[in-house]
Order: structure tokens, then C-alpha cells, then sequence
């Protein structure tokens, strides 16, 4: 063994725990509850009505508009799942609340327009429900998914 | 068998070519014709035998060095990202939808749209057909690709610079570079190009006679079938037939073959596709096809698109692509082409300097092998005189690739460069392994900051989430973004 090995053996320890400690750095700290959020979806009007989650997730009084077992319970700004720009399922509180929602959801409505459009949504992060059953159509099935990111939204912007 | 020297990583400095039984002391260029010794003549298979285990035995003594460990860490750490989550985003990243829905046109029988000949999206189809519709089928072709690159690659590089130890960091430069995992994982024509700027290495590797110039015509008709830029690949192809030592007449004759060869797989490439799609399929609709998309490429010149980055600015490099950007509740998931910047930079910097010593020196200079190099020397001259030959061949692959750009005002964009951009990193590989005996540490300490570089940068080549403020850091400068 020369007087370099060391040193050679030294710099590889290091360039490789390095290697690894930016690689898990960078994962670290992403959406932890509280945090603010975007959140960007695709909608249309009878959305308002048709979705829903089932869940025993709760956060902070914010939660699916049905229990666990599939009974419905009263919640004022109820969690609902929404796909995202990248077919991603979130479930988000206060969504077709947010007055520009709204407004577009009023008119949507009374002129019966079937028009999908594109939100960009800003909030916060609530966290992720562990498992949850979510369904796109009034009275139909839940389908379970596990460990979804849950968040309530406070203003949201129309994608041209 | 001569008693090997060893370097202070205990590693030996005598190199065993890959071609068989053939032992090269610090060879200076492998790649020339390869002239049998007196042992191989007489007792082939005993000396083949000894060679082979003398060749493992190196393989893993070199695996097991420091060196070693950090390539073997770059080439599981790119594998990896190019697995990972191959099928995300699950819709179009880029200009995906272009490839993808000719893909599908040519799976039923319909007309191709695309601006590109049929063959690059002929290869989609065909994992499209076995692999499903689905991200994962889009991508198969380019993850294939560019697996196949590290693998070509490595062969290419070894047998042009007579060392393993050549092939070893090729492959880890090449697994661990962002611009190559972003373009493995997209359903981008690209890649493919990149393959093949491998692929012709090889093919220029081997004693040049007819099957090396059936192959290096083979290689360059694939490459035009795919993008014209493929023409390029003429121009190592011809150069390795010049450069024989071979009869001028045998030179023409092996020259023609390249040339001859090369369109004739372009055209059956060609008219597969229109025939796939129910056209006309003769030479003549080939040739009136090719006519009409090359008319169509020469009047996009306007350079209006953002993306778009002149070909001086691939140096730096200016504006890489972001493939794929989603920064969704809290995590970004991205995927750049921003290539490992540590081996970018370094292969510019061997760029450079080998470019200005064969200016200074003459072409000529670089292939006589008679000066003398010091074996303390890492000077990019020296390098030049122990491998003219190869230098020559890597840098005619980049000159080929590049020339499109730099001889029209096209738009270009990034991704034009990256079957240039491959050629040079093999051109460092190439630099790294004849260095290495010279300044093993100087090396060892390269290689380390390329691991580290790689796993700073490797969520955002491979979607992996990451929080906004990580990506902000990495993607510092805003024309990256």
C-alpha cells in the first residue's frame, strides 16, 4: 500500500457520500402540511356535483363529504378529488368555492355550458390521507387510492 | 507474459486491447490494422486463453480500485434514472405528441406527418405495438437506445483507445450525463441519433475491409432514416476507409461501398415507411419525399421559437430543454436536458485543446507516430500523438453531426448537438483513461466530481420530486429554467 491508497479511498468515500446526500437533500421538505401549494386542475361545471371521497382523513375539521364506511356526514368546505394537469389525483377543499370559481361555476350553470377548463389554483398543504375511496359520478362506487395529497385552496386563475 | 508495472492505485499500466489475444503495451492506437504477433500465429488458443484471464483479472482489479468504485456508482446511479418512472409524465413531455402520433399513424397503415424520414418512428411503432400505447411503450424505443449507447459506447471507446479502462469511463460518462438520461427516457428522435454516433465508432474500429465498411454504411443509412443529419456519419465513414493502409484502389472501392450501402438502407428504411402507410414506395416517391421534406427544413430559419439556442452557445451550454416541468403542491418534478455540467465543460475543454493542437499541428502531424511522449505527460499534444488516429475519427463524428448547423442558419436547438456532444464525451473518456496512469489522482478527483455533480442533478434528469427551492439551485441561470 502506497502513501496515496488512503487518500484515494478517502476522496471516493467522500465523493460518494456526497453524491448521495444531494441526491436525498433534494427530496427532502416537499409538501409537509401548512406549506403553500399550487395546484393545477382540469374541471367542468358538473364537477360540482359529481365529486366526492370517502375517507377517515381529517384535517383539522377538513375532510371528505363521507365517513370510511361510505356515510355521508355534513362538511362545509368538503375535500374532493380533482385530477391534475399531469393525471395526478388531489383532493382539494373549497375548490368551486374560490369566488373566480365560482362565478364561472354560476354562469357554467345557467347557460348549461359542458366546457372543460384549466385551473391554476393557489393554497396550502394540509397533508396526505392514508387511504381514501373517490368517485367522479354521483351514487357510484368509490374506488380506493392510497396516500393522497390533500390541500385547500384559496385563490384560483383561469389557464388560457 | 511481461511482469506489469503497477500504478500507485494498483492498477497496471499495461492495457489489453478488447480484439483477441492481442497485448498492447500503452498501445498508441489499437485501432490501426491490427498485425498478429508471432504468439498468435503459433499458439493461438493457449495465448487467447491467458489473454482473456489476464483480461478479467485487470477488469476487476481496476473495478475494485478507487477509480473503479466511482465509475461503477455513475453507471448504477444512470441506469437507474433512466428506469425511474419512465412512464411520468403521463402525457406528452416536449415535442413527444410529434413522434408518437406518427408512430401510431404508421401502427394503422396512415400517413406520416412528421417532418422526419419514417425510420426513427418506425422503431417507436415497434415497441409501441409490444409495450402498449402508454408512456412506458412512447419511451421504450429511447430507453433501448440509450442503454444501447452506454454499451456501444464503452466498445467504442476501448477499441479506440487500446484501453478497458476507456470503455469503463465512456460508460459511466455516458450513464452519468443529464442530456443522455433526459433524451433515454424521452419518446424523442434524438437518442437514436446519439446511438449512432456510437455505433459508427465501432463500426470504424474494426480492421477496415469489407464488413467494417458494410457497417459503417449500415450505421449511416439508419442515422439518415432517422434524421438527415445522419448524412454526417459519412464523413468519419470515409475518413476511417482514407486512413487505411490500404491500396488506393481498394480504398475507392471499400469508399463506395460506404456511400453505396448507406443510401440503399436509407431508401429501403424510407420506402418501408411509405409503404406501411399505403404511398407509392419506389425510388422515385423516396426521392420526391426527401425533396419535399428537405425543402421544408431549409426555410425554417427563423429562430423565433424560445427554444431555439445557436450552435456557438452549446459551448456554455445557453438554453438545454426542459423536457418535462411540472411544479405541482409543494414538489417540483422535472426533467432537463442540462447535461452533467463536469463533463460538458471538461469535455469542452479537450475539445478545444485538441482542436487547437491539430490546427497548429496539421492532420498530418496528428497521425505520425514517430515523436517522442513523455510518459509523465498529459499534455493534449501527446495525446494527440499516441491516438492521431482515433482523435481524428471522434472528432469527424462531432464535425459531421455539427455541420448541418454551423453551415446553414437552420433553427437549431440543443438536442441538434447531442450525437456531437456524444462523440466528446467519448473523446474525454479517451483523454481520462491515457491520463490516468500519468495523474492517477488528478483523475480520481475528476471522476469524483462528476459522481457528485450526477447526484446533485439527478432528480431533475429523471422526475424525481423535489422541492421548488432544490430546483431554483440547480437550475441556476435563468435561461435553464
Amino acid at each position: 500500500m502506497t502513501l496515496r491508497e488512503p487518500i484515494a479511498w478517502l476522496v471516493t468515500a467522500a465523493a460518494v457520500s456526497a453524491a448521495a446526500l444531494a441526491f436525498w437533500g433534494a427530496r427532502g421538505g416537499t409538501a409537509s402540511a401548512g406549506s403553500r401549494a399550487s395546484f393545477d386542475v382540469t374541471v367542468v361545471a358538473s364537477d360540482a356535483q359529481s365529486l366526492d371521497c370517502s375517507s377517515s382523513a381529517d384535517f383539522g375539521g377538513i375532510r371528505c363529504a363521507f365517513g370510511a364506511d361510505g356515510v355521508p356526514r355534513k362538511v362545509d368546505l368538503p375535500l374532493r378529488p380533482y385530477v391534475t394537469f399531469y393525471r395526478e389525483v388531489v383532493l382539494l377543499s373549497g375548490l368551486f368555492e374560490e369566488q373566480h370559481v365560482a362565478a364561472w361555476l354560476r354562469e357554467a350553470m345557467r347557460t348549461a355550458d359542458p366546457e372543460r377548463v384549466s385551473l391554476r389554483c393557489s393554497g396550502e398543504v394540509l397533508g396526505r390521507a392514508p387511504t381514501v375511496g373517490v368517485r367522479w359520478r354521483p351514487g357510484s362506487a368509490f374506488d380506493p387510492l392510497a396516500d393522497v395529497l390533500a390541500g385547500s385552496v384559496r385563490e384560483c386563475r383561469f389557464e388560457k | 507474459m511481461p511482469v506489469a508495472e503497477r500504478d500507485p492505485f494498483g492498477v497496471e499500466k499495461r492495457d489489453v486491447a478488447f480484439e483477441t489475444g492481442r497485448a498492447v503495451l500503452n498501445d498508441a492506437s489499437p485501432a490501426s490494422e491490427p498485425a498478429p504477433t508471432t504468439a498468435t500465429r503459433t499458439s493461438p488458443r493457449p495465448l487467447a486463453v491467458g489473454a482473456a484471464w489476464a483480461a478479467w483479472r485487470d477488469t476487476a482489479q481496476f473495478l475494485a480500485s478507487p477509480v473503479g468504485v466511482l465509475l461503477i456508482c455513475m453507471l448504477c446511479l444512470g441506469v437507474y434514472l433512466r428506469f425511474h418512472a419512465l412512464g411520468y409524465p403521463p402525457n406528452f413531455q416536449f415535442d413527444e405528441h410529434h413522434f408518437v402520433e406518427n408512430a401510431r399513424n404508421y401502427i394503422h397503415h396512415q400517413t406520416d406527418q412528421n417532418d422526419h424520414p419514417p425510420l426513427g418512428k418506425l422503431i417507436m411503432a415497434f415497441f409501441m405495438e409490444r409495450l402498449g400505447d402508454g408512456p412506458v411503450g412512447w419511451r421504450a424505443a429511447a430507453l433501448t437506445s440509450g442503454l444501447l449507447t452506454i454499451v456501444l459506447g464503452a466498445v467504442a471507446a476501448a477499441r479506440l483507445f487500446g484501453r478497458r479502462e476507456a470503455g469503463w469511463f465512456a460508460a459511466a460518462l455516458f450513464a452519468a450525463d443529464g442530456f443522455l438520461i433526459s433524451y433515454s427516457r424521452a419518446a424523442l428522435l434524438d437518442g437514436f441519433l446519439a446511438t449512432s454516433s456510437v455505433a459508427i465508432l465501432v463500426a470504424c474500429s474494426l480492421p477496415m475491409g469489407a464488413t467494417a465498411a458494410l457497417l459503417a454504411g449500415v450505421v449511416t443509412g439508419l442515422a439518415m432514416g432517422i434524421k438527415f443529419s445522419g448524412v454526417g456519419l459519412f464523413l468519419p465513414s470515409l475518413l476511417a476507409v482514407a486512413l487505411s493502409p490500404r491500396t488506393l484502389r481498394s480504398r475507392v472501392f471499400l469508399g463506395a461501398v460506404v456511400i453505396v450501402v448507406g443510401f440503399a438502407v436509407y431508401v429501403a428504411s424510407y420506402a418501408y415507411g411509405l409503404s406501411i402507410a399505403g404511398h407509392p414506395a419506389g425510388l422515385p416517391a423516396v426521392a420526391a419525399d426527401t425533396s419535399r421534406l428537405l425543402v421544408h427544413h431549409a426555410d425554417l430559419t427563423e429562430m423565433k421559437n424560445p427554444a431555439t439556442s445557436g450552435w456557438i452557445t452549446w459551448v456554455l451550454p445557453k438554453r438545454p430543454i426542459v423536457l418535462s416541468y411540472n411544479v405541482q403542491a409543494g414538489k417540483a418534478r422535472v426533467v432537463t436536458s442540462l447535461g452533467n455540467l463536469a463533463i460538458w465543460w471538461a469535455a469542452m475543454a479537450v475539445l478545444f485543446s485538441v482542436g487547437a493542437v491539430l490546427l497548429w499541428r496539421g492532420v498530418r502531424w496528428a497521425l505520425d507516430r514517430s515523436a517522442a511522449v513523455s510518459s509523465a505527460s498529459v499534455a493534449p499534444a501527446d495525446f494527440v500523438v499516441e491516438n492521431g488516429r482515433s482523435v481524428l475519427l471522434v472528432l469527424a463524428v462531432a464535425t459531421g453531426y455539427l455541420a448541418p448547423w454551423v453551415l446553414t442558419h437552420r433553427d437549431s436547438y440543443i438536442y441538434h448537438f447531442l450525437p456531437s456532444y456524444t462523440a466528446l464525451v467519448l473523446l474525454l473518456s479517451g483523454y481520462v483513461a491515457w491520463a490516468r496512469p500519468r495523474r492517477p489522482l488528478s483523475v480520481l478527483v475528476f471522476a469524483a466530481v462528476v459522481l457528485v455533480v450526477a447526484g446533485i442533478y439527478a432528480p431533475i434528469w429523471s422526475a424525481i420530486p423535489v422541492s421548488p427551492r432544490a430546483l431554483q439551485a440547480r437550475l441556476f441561470l435563468e435561461s435553464w429554467r
